[in-house]
């Protein structure tokens, strides 16, 4: 690459992670940076969609901890069975006369709790895998490089369909397997963001100023790394709910745990009578992940700002 | 050189912003008025930031299409007034009024179309002379390339940096443009190709008789090519004449202040001259009251 | 030629890798799976003695492991992916018999969707209406949100209970062979539309990439109109990337399938495995498994061709030595 091109690299993007660089056209005459910068807290606050949703999302998590407590009984059964939804049922009843707002409610935990708990996961092991790969690069980055494209390779959702079907059974082995199998994703993009921030001048310089390597990483490479991996470790909150929710359907998963995704599979039978038990917890799962992508969508912009379409 | 009627370029008040966020702009260009006659060569110079490249594009009709690109003042060819004009005005007037050779060979190329194909591209349907085919391998070689028709049925990314730089100006010329832009057309180059490409621009010029528009940081480039040349500074024009005496006797300081740092650089070494933000601001005032 | 032969004989050889590691971890996985090796083998199918017998003979499961291992990769090499545990057939008759109707399946909705998402990811990139690109975005972002078996079961309850225009369930009417066109078009409207999803924000966003490289500038600077800007310069250029997110398509498709047949009972390879996996049908579930990565790693090299040919920088590979003038 020529000088001009890495030229442009650093004046799209200030050290301190944001580019304020209008792309393309403008570049070449970068003007005069604008006088008034929008935090990004602004640029997320300002979309009426992005708040409205993380309201929603704030209010299923909320819901799913404290709903149990108020929403009754899941397994109490003394209701008549096959309800549709009324002022006493809002949700309706089941074949087994449970209230299934109740279950509804119920299932949201732990399809909830898999959904941060594998985001969780894949953002640990994927910035310690990026981070040490792109920061120190040469042979831990050649090794760590190989070893995410293998599990990039993998087809990863069949394996883990079989690994969940044969191991299954516990919420923590569902989280493990689905970890394993989506930690790629923030790794590839911590790694690049370390290598890039390792190149700038100010690392390089705090790096011939003699401060050991693991304390620029924690305190220059890590934080500004954040903004793309917080993205897309959000977008796989809504990912991990959706493959959880399909193992559940198909019967994959703890039994005395219901999810979404279980209620589903119940509902299924049901379809020509009982439209409710399917439409509730579907809709919940619905919900929620859109939500989490277009927060994610949300914070990319807010994030990451660029000038948008110009050309 | 005639110098009666209307100029092939007349340039007014022209006022440019450029968004920059989401719900942020910059005046990329402030107050430019410049004019170019038939057969005349001029230069803008300043440094980066100064406006000079913004104005190249609006002169060419490349400012970003995005309707939050605001273009003020005015841009006439031959009296016909372009701020403002449809779409289809504009592409008649980049078919084959205006041409431009753009700063960076590496990225201005298609890297999925054959070179042939894209010079052929830039001949507008009625100045077809020998053919297609004949017609691209002339504007080739008169870009100074040689080989060119096993060239032409080759891919960008297969060429070296001056040959893609020529294909840039066989396509900007293959239209016979009255007016070619070349921006910092050999910036992007090692010293030794700056100077041949530099040449070969020269020469197509003269030969096509067409109106040449230079832009560049390099006062040294500027100097060596054009007849009249304009200095920017912060979205101004802060000076213009004809080149040799803009040159020799520079009024305003910050075209002393450009000419120092040339010389310090190429003699001395020692020291850059740059302008404190101070000035800056009160230039631009100062600038923005002679406007108005 | 020699560069081309080299690249796809890398290629060749990291996907025969990648299917060893694959058996190699479904082999590991029934050996730590808990109970004893032969029931997780045999599942909670009833056994006789004389059966189990049988098997500890047919899986040597009185030798040791790494024997086992071999034995168990030779096989699956040589096409012998076992015997059904439940139904005593073999496992790769099995999957023969139910591999077309997953196969229609997904190549239809893959062709559907990739012709689509290429017309909506382009309109969305280059609209000037805001609410036209808004409306395609968002109600990409939508069905990308939804659940795609969720989905399935809201188009039965539509269109098979409360409109009663397509059938339910199955791939024909009560045994009738084959398949009848009303039974794949719930199916494939839900595979598809999944998939429409996700390449329509991926055609956005490569269209708007490729808009704002440089050379569209030299060819808006040679007056062509915005439409040839687009067609000659934009959309080849914004293709490219395309084809490897259709070939990444594959592996979902495929995953996806278990969902899609179990919603739709279409009797694919989709449906054999969630049925298998119910019954604890192992070798089944691993046969299955097995060449469904096969057809991945197929679609990967596939892919690997088409772009080899489609992209000019590197089609080098195929004519000259990837040479790059100096």
């Amino acid at each position: 690459m020529t000088l001009d091109s890495s030229e442009k690299l650093g004046a799209a993007r200030t050290p301190d992670g944001d580019g304020t660089g209008p792309g393309g056209a403008a570049d070449a005459a970068a003007p005069p940076p604008a006088p008034r910068r929008e935090t990004a807290a602004g640029i997320f606050f300002r979309k009426p969609l992005a708040v409205f949703f993380l309201a929603v999302l704030a209010g299923m998590v909320l819901i799913a901890l404290l709903g149990p407590v108020f929403g009754g009984d899941p397994v109490a059964t003394g209701n008549p069975s096959m309800q549709p939804p009324s002022s006493e049922h809002l949700l309706g009843t089941d074949h087994l006369g449970r209230d299934y707002l109740a279950r509804v409610l119920h299932g949201g935990r732990t399809s909830l709790f898999v959904g941060f708990s594998v985001a969780a996961l894949c953002m640990t092991l994927g910035v310690v895998i990026g981070s040490l790969a792109g920061f120190y690069g040469g042979i831990i980055d050649i090794v760590l490089v190989k070893i995410i494209e293998f599990f990039q390779a993998i087809p990863g959702l069949v394996l883990a369909l079989v690994a969940a079907a044969i191991l299954g059974a516990n919420v923590m082995v569902i989280i493990a397997i689905l970890a394993l199998t989506m930690w790629t994703g923030v790794a590839r993009i911590m790694r690049a963001e370390a290598a890039r921030i390792a190149q700038l001048g100010y690392v390089e310089s705090s790096r011939s100023a003699g401060f050991p390597r693991w304390r620029i990483l924690a305190s220059d490479v890590l934080p500004n790394a954040m903004p793309p991996v917080i993205v897309t470790t959000t977008m796989t909150v809504g990912t991990a709910i959706l493959v959880e929710s399909g193992l559940a359907y198909l019967g994959i998963g703890d039994a005395n745990r219901p999810t979404w995704g279980s209620l589903l599979n119940d509902a299924q039978p049901y379809l020509n009578s009982a439209w409710w038990l399917a439409l509730f917890p579907g809709l919940c799962i619905f919900l929620v992940v859109l939500s989490v992508n277009l927060l994610g969508d949300a914070l990319n912009d807010a994030l990451n700002p660029t000038i948008g379409r110009v050309k | 050189m005639t110098t009666t009627g209307t100029p092939l370029l007349q340039v007014e008040n022209l006022r440019v912003h450029l968004p920059t966020g989401s719900r942020t702009e910059v005046e990329a260009v402030s107050s430019v008025s410049l004019a170019v006659r038939r057969g005349e060569r001029v230069g803008i110079v300043g440094e980066s930031g100064s406006g000079k490249t913004v104005t190249g594009r609006a002169i060419a009709g490349l400012l970003p299409t995005s309707p939050r690109v605001r273009v003020q003042g005015s841009i006439r060819f031959d009296g016909r007034e372009m701020v403002g004009a449809p779409p289809k005005a504009w592409d008649q007037v980049r078919s084959r009024t205006v041409g431009m050779v753009f700063q960076d060979p590496l990225t201005y190329l298609n890297p999925v179309m054959k070179i042939g194909r894209q010079v052929h591209e830039a001949i507008p349907p009625g100045r077809q002379r020998s053919g297609e085919n004949g017609d691209v391998l002339h504007f080739l070689s008169l870009a100074g390339l040689e080989n060119v028709r096993e060239l032409a049925q080759r891919f960008p990314h297969e060429l070296s940096g001056g040959m893609r730089q020529r294909v840039l100006i066989a396509i900007a010329i293959a239209k016979m443009p009255d007016l070619l832009v070349a921006d910092e057309p050999t910036t992007a180059l090692d010293a030794t190709v700056q100077q041949r490409v530099l040449t070969t621009l020269d020469e197509t010029v003269a030969e096509l008789d067409t109106s040449l528009i230079l832009i560049s940081h390099d006062i040294a480039v500027v100097a060596g090519m054009t007849d009249r040349i304009y200095v920017m500074y912060a979205g101004h024009v802060v000076e213009s004449g004809r080149t040799r005496e803009v040159l020799e006797k520079p009024e305003h300081p910050y075209t002393q202040a450009l000419l120092r740092s040339v010389r310090s650089l190429t003699e001395d070494g020692v020291e850059l001259y740059s302008i404190p933000e101070s000035l800056r601001a009160s230039w631009a005032r100062k600038e923005e009251a002679r406007a108005s | 030629m020699r560069p081309a032969l080299i690249h796809y004989g890398r290629l060749l050889a990291s996907s025969a890798l990648l299917l060893l590691v694959v058996i190699t971890v479904l082999f590991l996985l029934l050996e730590i799976a808990p109970g004893d090796p032969l029931q997780a083998m045999l599942g909670d199918a009833p056994a006789s003695e004389e059966f189990r017998d049988q098997m500890v003979a047919t899986f040597g499961l009185d030798q040791p492991m790494w024997q086992r291992y071999l034995t168990y990769v030779g096989n699956v090499l040589t096409g012998d992916l076992g015997e059904s545990i439940v139904s005593r057939r073999s496992v790769t008759e099995l999957i023969m018999i139910r591999a077309p109707y997953t196969l229609i399946i997904a190549v239809i909705a893959l062709i559907i969707s990739t012709i689509v998402c290429l017309v909506l990811g382009a309109i969305a990139a280059r609209t000037r209406r805001p609410w036209l690109d808004g409306l395609i975005s968002g109600g990409s972002l939508t069905f990308f949100s939804i659940p795609n078996f969720w989905l399935g079961l809201m188009l039965i309850w539509l269109f098979a209970v409360v409109l009663d225009w397509l059938p339910a369930s199955g791939a024909n009417a009560h045994g009738e062979p084959g398949i009848a066109w009303q039974y794949m078009i719930l199916p494939i409207v839900a595979t598809a539309t999944s998939q429409l999803a996700l390449k329509t924000r991926v055609m956005r966003s490569s269209t708007i990439e490729a808009l704002g490289q440089d050379y569209i500038d030299t060819a808006r600077s040679k007056g062509l109109s915005s439409d040839r800007v687009l067609y000659r310069h934009g959309l080849p250029n914004a293709l490219l990337p395309m084809i490897t997110i259709v070939g990444l398509s594959v592996g979902n498709l495929l995953a996806g399938s278990t969902l899609i047949e179990r919603v739709f009972g279409w009797p694919g390879m989709g449906l054999l495995m969630v049925d298998a996996i119910n019954e604890k049908d192992n070798m089944v579930v691993l046969g299955v498994t097995i060449v469904m990565t096969v057809m991945i790693l197929i679609a990967n090299i596939l892919t690997d061709i088409v772009y080899g040919l489609v992209d000019p920088r590197l089609r080098a590979r195929f004519t000259r030595s990837g040479r790059s003038a100096a």
